[in-house]
């Protein structure tokens, strides 16, 4: 099951879902010309709206990170989105602030978080 | 299908109707004619004659049907708590009355007449007579009497029948309790009026077809039609009245 | 010929002093999914009782499918699928049901009925009145689902059910009606349930609607935001919602905003710490006027 969401969290189901298959991507769970579950059969599964599912996988194709077939079915087109740099940096900031605030209040130092943010990366693979 | 959903429920009160007023009429008749035979009417022995007089037994019976079927329908179905399921189909509050109604009386009526049926046969039986009796100097028949019976009997069913019926709309499961108290109120009633100023009689729930004198023949109830039609009017009000009760209220 | 499957005017119904709806202004797009949210008596029966036709309204305006209830009550409920009262006829067994149920609707399907009675695992052949209430309530369901309705109306549907069975009822929701052009209104007071497939979402409390929104909306607007400091200098901003103050700190709900919110309160010298999303429980909570930040974990299970 790559996808997981939870409804309770307060962040739109869609936007959980958007953000799953970025991470399943870039983890490696997901490939180039990978199929992704229908938007029927997703929204089945996850017990959701087929609305929201559908909006979704919108979102991404809009992105350029999945793209749908004329006969149906959504796939993997590329796991870099078709954005500019400072549309993406912009989406990175607050998850960056948020990083930024944790290691201060735990003191961490500059050198480390910066070392923190590289494993993570790193881990990540060739998944590039 | 809503018919279908009504015979289930009434079936087995028809089935036990019918054999119960057989058996009733079967014993009933069991007793020596003769002896009815005496007394203040002395119109002779033909089996007409016979047919008016046993008539009477029927009433108990019939009345107790007719309070028994106006429990059925719609009433007991909202006592039950299938109300709002019923009343959310896609039916107008006077499809679900007058189906229940219809199939009711269309029911009872078969009792009526298959009553009247065995009464004549049994009859026949006994005293298989001449034919038709004099009534106020006009030959009847034993079909006609049997058609003023079984008129009788139907509009002694329709009042108490439309009656529950209507009453077990208003107080649902006590509807029957409410209609049985009505009905002895009502014979109460009668008694005081008559005690209390004599001159005014309240009518009888059931219709009076002949008039009986202690001398001389007896005849046809005078204003026979006219009783007919008020008694039918009032008959068919109170379906009508439980068709306005559910228009008006609110489903629970 | 709009496009709201359900819409409502200034309802009203009243009860001897008891205002059951008191001036519903509801507005239910066709094809969505609508969650009718609210607590145990704030009127959500009531309203579904008056749309369907079962009870009179004491005032205002409603349509339902474009058609006035008060007059066209019929035309309505032969499109209309209903779960109000979860109680059948109790001596027909769940095939006696559908053999009765099925006459009064043209668009019956008994494939339907058969599928659902697999899925939901019903036994068919015992009477009513010998079901558990979760298999009654299933029961209640498969009767409305098999119609072929437009739009179909759930009073409650979650209401006594475990865990699994409210599972497999979300799973027939999402697979048979949402997003086929059909309507589906479920009331409820179990929120989360309601989070996962409902699109719009109506807030009643004491025969009001307080709020009727898009969830996605409100997920994206209502936010609490977190500054340092016990002052409630700011109650005039105009989309608060809430505000609590204690331990230090002042929590605000906003109901939309909240960026501006933070940055006018910032450029006053308050340090906000942070801003936060609510769930949809949360946010009822703030709506309905009940929200308590500071309540312990055991009283909340």
């Amino acid at each position: 099951m790559i996808i997981r969401v939870q409804p309770g969290l307060g962040v739109p189901i869609y936007l959980q879902i958007e953000s799953q298959v970025k991470h399943a991507i870039a983890a490696g769970a997901l490939k180039l010309d990978n199929a992704l579950p229908s938007v029927r059969k997703l929204a089945a599964e996850l017990r959701v709206n087929p609305n929201t599912v559908a909006r979704a996988y919108q979102n991404l194709e809009r992105d350029g990170i999945l793209r749908t077939v004329p006969g149906g079915g959504c796939y993997v087109h590329s796991q870099s989105p078709g954005l500019l740099k400072s549309e993406k940096l912009r989406r990175l900031r607050p998850i960056a602030m948020q990083l930024a605030v944790e290691a201060k209040q735990l003191r961490l130092a500059r050198a480390e978080l910066l070392q923190l943010l590289e494993n993570s990366y790193d881990d990540l693979g060739e998944a590039q | 299908m809503y018919l279908w959903k009504y015979w289930r429920e009434s079936r087995i009160t028809f089935a036990v109707g019918l054999l119960l007023v057989g058996l009733l009429l079967w014993g009933v008749l069991k007793i020596p004619v003769g002896s009815l035979m005496q007394g203040p009417h002395d119109a002779g022995d033909s089996p007409a004659t016979i047919y008016l007089l046993m008539a009477a037994p029927l009433v108990l019976p019939l009345g107790f049907l007719a309070l028994l079927f106006g429990s059925f329908g719609i009433g007991s179905d909202m006592g039950k708590g299938s109300g709002s399921f019923l009343f959310s189909r896609p039916r107008t509050r006077a499809f679900f009355v007058w189906n229940d109604w219809g199939f009711g009386i269309a029911q009872l009526l078969l009792i009526v007449l298959a009553a009247n049926a065995v009464l004549v046969l049994a009859i026949h039986r006994i005293a298989p007579g001449s034919g038709p009796i004099l009534l106020a100097g006009h030959p009847v028949s034993m079909l006609s009497i049997f058609c003023l019976h079984s008129t009788a009997g139907l509009l002694l069913i329709g009042l108490l029948f439309g009656l529950t019926y209507f009453c077990s709309v208003l107080a649902k499961n006590r509807g029957v309790l409410l209609a049985i108290g009505i009905v002895v109120a009502y014979q109460i009633a009668k008694a005081v009026v008559k005690y209390k100023w004599p001159s005014i009689t309240l009518p009888d729930l059931t219709l009076t077809e002949f008039s009986m004198t202690p001398q001389g023949p007896p005849g046809f109830a005078k204003n026979l039609g006219l009783e007919i039609g008020l008694r039918s009017a009032v008959a068919l009000a109170f379906p009508f009245a439980a068709q306005l009760l559910l228009q008006q209220r609110d489903i629970d | 010929m709009n496009d709201l499957a359900i819409e409502t005017h200034a309802l009203h119904k009243h009860y001897g002093d008891i205002r059951a709806v008191d001036g519903l202004d509801m507005h239910v797009p066709r094809g969505a999914v609508y969650g009718f949210l609210g607590r145990n008596g704030a009127g959500k029966t009531t309203t579904i009782r008056l749309l369907a036709g079962l009870a009179h309204a004491s005032g205002g305006e409603m349509r339902v499918l474009g058609l006035d209830p008060r007059v066209d009550s019929i035309a309505i409920l032969e499109r209309t699928g209903l779960v109000i009262e979860k109680m059948l006829l109790p001596s027909m067994t769940g095939n006696d049901l559908v053999r009765f149920n099925r006459g009064f609707f043209p668009r019956w399907s008994d494939a339907l009925a058969r599928k659902y009675a697999e899925v939901f695992e019903l036994d068919m052949t015992r009477k009513f009145k010998k079901l558990s209430t979760g298999n009654r309530t299933k029961l209640c369901l498969l009767l409305a689902l098999a119609q072929g309705a437009e739009l179909l109306v759930l009073d409650e549907p979650t209401a006594g059910m475990d865990p699994v069975v409210t599972d497999q009822l979300l799973r027939v929701m999402v697979e048979d009606f949402a997003n086929e052009g059909r309507t589906l209104v479920l009331s409820s007071h179990h929120l989360s349930e309601v989070e996962r497939i409902a699109e719009w979402v109506g807030i009643i409390d004491q025969g009001k609607l307080l709020l009727e929104a898009r969830l996605d909306d409100m997920r994206t607007n209502f936010r609490r935001v977190r500054v340092v400091g016990e002052a409630l200098a700011l109650a005039e901003w105009p989309d608060i919602v809430s505000a609590n103050t204690g331990e230090g700190t002042t929590e605000y709900v906003v109901r939309a905003n909240a960026d501006a919110f933070a940055a006018h309160l910032g450029s006053q010298g308050t340090t906000v710490l942070d801003v936060t999303p609510l769930n949809l429980s949360e946010i009822f909570l703030e709506v309905v006027g009940k929200g308590k930040t500071n309540v312990p974990v055991e009283v909340l299970a």
